[in-house]
């Protein structure tokens, strides 16, 4: 995987007066633009917009941004297989807010279901031994009474 | 795969979880119970309440606000001779006091998970002061305790002790932040308040019976100062609460008017919101208590009895909803006593990484 340059990054179209040097904060790469390959050419350019607007310095620009990719999330009910690929990139392009979007979506698929249901979805083999996993359902009983 | 993802990005997808859903996170595998147990919690979802019998040491009752269900605990270390003071709700941690007329010893208590933990001896040690907690982040705490009174080490009479005393639980350590004035000294002992509110840099505790008052201690100027509480000599329940990071006040007559007022900038207080009617018939008769969070409100009698809620709504962020949750009269099926609870409210912290134990 190449090194993302900093310098060479897309400009901050948000910004109209971008110094030549990023300035430090940039770097944590809010502006970065974060090529996924194997997601739909729909999803890309819904994240394209969405960096581009959350690196504007009006705040309401960023949180319109924001609520549009939750909207755009829960709306086209990513999937799984997606959002593995999703997150892993925009961990690794240490996107804060992008990562943070998605994360939610995945804690969403995970939430009010029962152990069975979450190894099913996320494909997780089980590696606890039968005692192992009884004696951790036995610190939290409250969560397993159903 | 989803298996062996990085640490910091799967507790950055637990943080998102409320916490039945990260105590079964917890049970899929290795990989993630480890990266559960060192989650830390976002705390968007709404707060537990805890039902803590004062006559059975050993019990708490809990309750899913997203599931709308009971659960029982069992405390084990809880000593005899204590009472819950508060919580520290940010860390999902009970406050208990010692009872009796020994020298007031502290000690926290994690219900989900059974950790106790004392609290070391005061600087100057004192019987029944006012105990208060102020969360600044995630990783610390600090309890406060003012007034009370002590043995003057030469004649043996006992007198108020008029210091305030603070604990940091990243020091584990006591100091004496500074003196006060000897009349909230008495005050603050002989009245002995209930739980703290921290709101815009002051302290509250407000008296724990008719006529209501509350007093102040601006951390700032390390000024003390009394305020009037709405109604005071009327209302026949009330608690503080803070609500968006002002101090309010919840109180009622008779069980059925129901107020709510807020402290305004200019420390005057206006009523914000009434118990709609229909939940207030519902609630009458027994002697009423509440207790509030950032968050929510509780009004409740004992376990077995209706309980009503105000609550921050999970999907409008600015509205408050009034809710009833029926009490608790049974647990897997077996009949329960209508044990008589001291009410509290947290947010259950299940990650180990928890660093004052």
């Amino acid at each position: 995987m190449a090194e993302v340059n900093e310098t060479d990054q897309t400009p901050n179209l948000g910004d109209s007066t971008t110094p030549s040097q990023p300035k430090p904060e940039q770097i944590t790469t809010t502006n970065v633009a974060v090529p996924i390959p194997d997601v739909g050419p729909q999803l890309q350019v819904v994240v394209d917009e969405f960096i581009l607007k959350n690196g504007s310095s009006d705040e309401e620009v960023r949180t319109a941004a924001r609520n549009d990719l939750r909207d755009f999330i829960e709306r086209e009910e990513i999937g799984i297989t997606t959002l593995l690929v999703v997150v892993k990139y925009a961990h690794e392009f240490k996107n804060a807010d992008l990562l943070d979007a998605f994360c939610e979506r995945v804690a969403d698929l995970i939430k009010d279901k029962k152990v069975v249901g979450v190894r099913e979805i996320f494909g997780i083999v089980n590696d606890f031994t039968p005692e192992e996993e009884h004696a951790l359902r036995d610190e939290h009983p409250w969560a397993f009474e159903d | 795969m989803w298996n062996n993802l990085p640490s910091d990005l799967l507790s950055n997808v637990f943080s998102y979880l409320p916490p039945h859903s990260l105590a079964r996170a917890m049970v899929t595998c290795r990989h993630w119970h480890d990266c559960a147990r060192s989650t830390t919690s976002r705390h968007q979802h709404p707060p537990w309440f805890v039902a803590l019998p004062t006559r059975a040491r050993n019990l708490c009752f809990v309750h899913n606000p997203i599931e709308s269900t009971w659960h029982l605990l069992g405390l084990k270390h809880v000593p005899s001779l204590t009472r819950p003071v508060s919580t520290i709700p940010g860390h999902g941690l009970i406050l208990f006091k010692s009872t009796g007329s020994v020298p007031l010893q502290l000690s926290v208590c994690d219900p989900f998970t059974s950790r106790f933990r004392h609290l070391p001896q005061l600087r100057k040690p004192r019987t029944n002061p006012a105990v208060g907690v102020i969360e600044d982040c995630p990783s610390q705490f600090n309890v406060y305790v003012a007034g009370g009174m002590c043995k003057a080490a030469s004649s043996g009479a006992a007198s108020y002790e008029p210091t305030l005393e603070m604990f940091d639980s990243r020091s584990k350590n006591w100091t004496i932040t500074g003196s006060m004035p000897i009349e909230f000294a008495v005050r603050l002992t002989v009245w002995t308040p209930n739980e703290s509110v921290y709101s815009r840099g002051v302290l509250y505790w407000m008296t724990s019976a008719r006529a209501y008052s509350i007093m102040g201690f601006d951390m700032s100027s390390n000024k003390w100062k009394e305020l009037s509480v709405p109604m005071g000599d009327t209302l026949e329940f009330a608690a503080m609460v803070p609500r968006d990071g002002k101090l309010a006040v919840i109180g009622g007559t008779h069980g059925v008017n129901v107020l709510v007022w807020e402290l305004g900038e200019d420390d005057k207080w206006n009523v914000i919101e009434r118990m709609p009617v229909e939940l207030g018939k519902r609630f009458v008769g027994g002697s009423t208590k509440c207790v509030g969070i950032e968050g929510g409100v509780c009004l409740y009698k004992e376990i077995a009895k209706e309980m009503v809620v105000w609550r921050k709504d999970r999907n409008h962020k600015n509205k408050w909803e009034w809710y009833s949750i029926e009490g608790c009269n049974q647990i897997s099926g077996k009949r329960l006593e209508n044990y008589p609870i001291k009410g509290l409210f947290l947010h259950p912290n299940l990650a180990c990484s928890s660093s004052f134990f």
